[in-house]
C-alpha cells in the first residue's frame, strides 16, 4: 500500500485504468457486433447466390422420341448455372401418376439426351405427360401437352409463296370497274359472259426478290357428278394493277413483275393467253358451280446464278361462280 | 476515499460486464435465428390431384436451402391440413417428400398450397386440378 500511500497522481492513475477498461469494452462489443453482422451478411449473401442460380436455371425439353420402350427426352440448358435433374414425374392419360430419380447433370448450353429409368416402361398405346424437376427446386415440362408414344408423320416442308385468307386477299373486277370498286373473289355472282380480273395477294417467303414470269395461271377446275375434274377457267398473269377497257387488259411486261423478299404483293390474272391482252370471259350460260382454283406461280430467284426457272403451286382456293343472264 | 472509488468503480465495471453479456447473448440468439432462417428454403416441386375411391392431393416439397427444415403446417385452399405418416416432417438438404392429404378437389380449380416451416419460412404456390 506503499503505491496509495503516496496520494499525489493517484486519482488521474484511477481514472485512466477505468477509462481504459471502458474504451476496451466498447471496442469488444463494437469489433463483436461487427463480426456478427459480417457473418449474418454473408449467410444472407448464400442465400441471395441460391435464390440467383435457382432463376437463372433454365431448361428446356426441346424433343421427346415416341415409339419406344424406355422414356427417351433431349433437354437443353440454356441458362447461366449447370443444372441437376433429380426428379421425373409422369402421369398417364387414365390419371396414374408415378415418380422417380434421376441423377442427370446438365452444364450450362448443353444438350442432353436423358432416357428414363428402367423401371419406367411405356406402351405403345401409352398416351402421357411427364415433367423433370431440379436439385434447385424447379419444374419442366415438355411444350406437348400430352405425348402419344407412336411414331406419327411430323414432317413438314417449306414454301416459295404464301395467301393471306383476309377481306382483300382475293378479289375480282368485271369490265370496266376499277379496283376501287373490288369484291371478294371466292364467291362470285355475276352476269353472264362478263369480262373478269382476279387479282389474289401472294406473301413470297424468299430471303430475295423474286421475278414472276408469263406462265403463271390461275387454273379453276370443277368436278362434275362422277367427281371428274373439268377445266373451268384458265386465266393467265397480266400487268400489275390491270383493268379492263376497251375490252382488252395490259399484257405482263417483258421483265415480268417482281415479288419482294418477304412481302406480299397482288398479282393479276386475266389474260385467256400467256402474255396475251384477251380478258377471260365468264360462262355464257347461267350457272352455279363450285371450283378449285390452283394458282400457278412460275418464277425465278434474284441472283440465282443458274438463273433457274422454278415453278409452285401457292394453295388450292375453293370458290362457287355462279352467272345469271343479263337483265 | 480512493479505495471505497476503486471498489466502486470495480462493481461498476463487473455490472457493465454483466449488461454487456446479456445483450450479447440476447443478440447471438437472435443473428442464429435469422442466420438460420436464411439458410433454410423449401419450394412445392409438383401437386398431384389423385382420383380414386377417396379424392386426395399429393404435395411434394423440395429442401434447396443448406440447412434442414422442419415441416409444420400444410395449407390447400386457407385450411390447415394434416398430411398422412410423419408429422411434422424434418426435411433434410437437397431431399423430397410426398405429402398426402384426403382433400375432394374439384377438376378445374385452382388451389393455393402452402408448405410452412418451423423457422416461418414457406413454400407456395397456386395448382390447378
Amino acid at each position: 500500500m506503499t503505491f496509495l500511500g503516496k496520494r499525489k497522481g493517484v486519482s488521474g492513475i484511477i481514472s485512466g485504468v477505468f477509462l481504459v477498461a471502458v474504451a476496451v469494452m466498447i471496442f469488444n462489443v463494437l469489433a463483436w457486433q461487427f463480426f456478427q453482422a459480417d457473418m449474418h451478411n454473408r449467410v444472407v449473401l448464400e442465400a441471395q447466390q441460391r435464390d440467383w442460380e435457382r432463376f437463372n436455371e433454365r431448361l428446356a425439353i426441346i424433343s421427346v422420341e415416341v415409339g419406344t420402350v424406355y422414356l427417351n427426352f433431349t433437354v437443353k440448358n440454356y441458362g447461366s448455372v449447370a443444372a441437376h435433374v433429380v426428379d421425373l414425374f409422369i402421369r398417364f392419360s387414365n390419371a396414374t401418376h408415378q415418380s422417380y430419380s434421376l441423377d442427370v447433370w446438365i452444364p450450362s448450353g448443353n444438350t442432353t439426351r436423358v432416357i428414363g429409368p428402367s423401371k419406367l416402361k411405356l406402351q405403345l398405346t401409352d398416351v402421357y405427360d411427364f415433367q423433370i424437376g431440379t436439385e434447385r427446386g424447379n419444374l419442366i415440362a415438355p411444350s406437348e401437352a400430352m405425348i402419344i408414344n407412336q411414331s406419327q408423320p411430323g414432317g413438314n416442308q417449306n414454301v416459295p409463296f404464301t395467301l393471306s385468307f383476309v377481306k382483300d386477299s382475293f378479289q375480282y373486277i368485271i369490265g370496266g370497274e376499277t379496283w376501287a370498286k373490288a369484291k371478294p373473289a371466292w364467291y362470285i355472282n355475276a352476269s353472264c359472259s362478263d369480262s373478269v380480273v382476279f387479282r389474289v395477294n401472294i406473301t413470297n417467303t424468299y430471303k430475295s426478290n423474286v421475278q414472276l414470269l408469263s406462265g403463271c395461271h390461275m387454273l379453276l377446275v370443277t368436278p362434275d357428278q362422277m367427281g371428274n375434274l373439268n377445266a373451268g377457267y384458265k386465266m393467265f398473269i397480266v400487268a400489275e394493277g390491270a383493268t379492263i377497257t376497251g375490252g382488252t387488259v395490259p399484257a405482263l411486261p417483258a421483265g415480268g413483275q417482281w415479288l419482294p423478299a418477304g412481302k406480299s404483293r397482288y398479282v393479276y390474272y386475266s389474260a385467256t393467253s400467256e402474255s396475251g391482252t384477251d380478258p377471260t370471259k365468264l360462262s355464257s350460260n347461267p350457272m352455279d358451280l363450285n371450283y378449285l382454283n390452283f394458282v400457278g406461280l412460275f418464277y425465278k430467284v434474284a441472283n440465282d446464278p443458274n438463273g433457274t426457272v422454278f415453278g409452285a403451286t401457292v394453295a388450292i382456293i375453293a370458290m362457287q361462280i355462279k352467272t345469271v343472264k343479263k337483265l | 476515499m480512493i479505495n471505497t472509488a476503486i471498489v466502486m468503480g470495480a462493481v461498476m465495471i463487473a455490472w457493465a460486464m454483466g449488461l454487456i453479456g446479456a445483450y450479447q447473448g440476447g443478440t447471438q440468439v437472435q443473428y442464429t435465428l435469422i442466420g438460420e432462417r436464411a439458410q433454410e428454403a423449401v419450394v412445392i416441386e409438383h401437386v398431384w390431384f389423385m382420383t380414386g375411391p377417396s379424392k386426395s392431393i399429393i404435395v411434394f416439397v423440395r429442401n434447396v436451402g443448406a440447412r434442414e427444415a422442419e415441416l409444420v403446417s400444410l395449407y390447400v385452399g386457407g385450411s390447415s391440413y394434416t398430411p398422412n405418416g410423419t408429422w411434422p416432417y424434418t426435411l433434410t438438404t437437397s431431399n423430397k417428400v410426398a405429402l398426402q392429404i384426403a382433400y375432394n378437389w374439384a377438376y378445374g380449380t385452382s388451389y393455393l398450397i402452402v408448405a410452412a416451416t418451423k423457422r416461418g419460412n414457406q413454400a407456395r404456390g397456386e395448382w390447378t386440378a
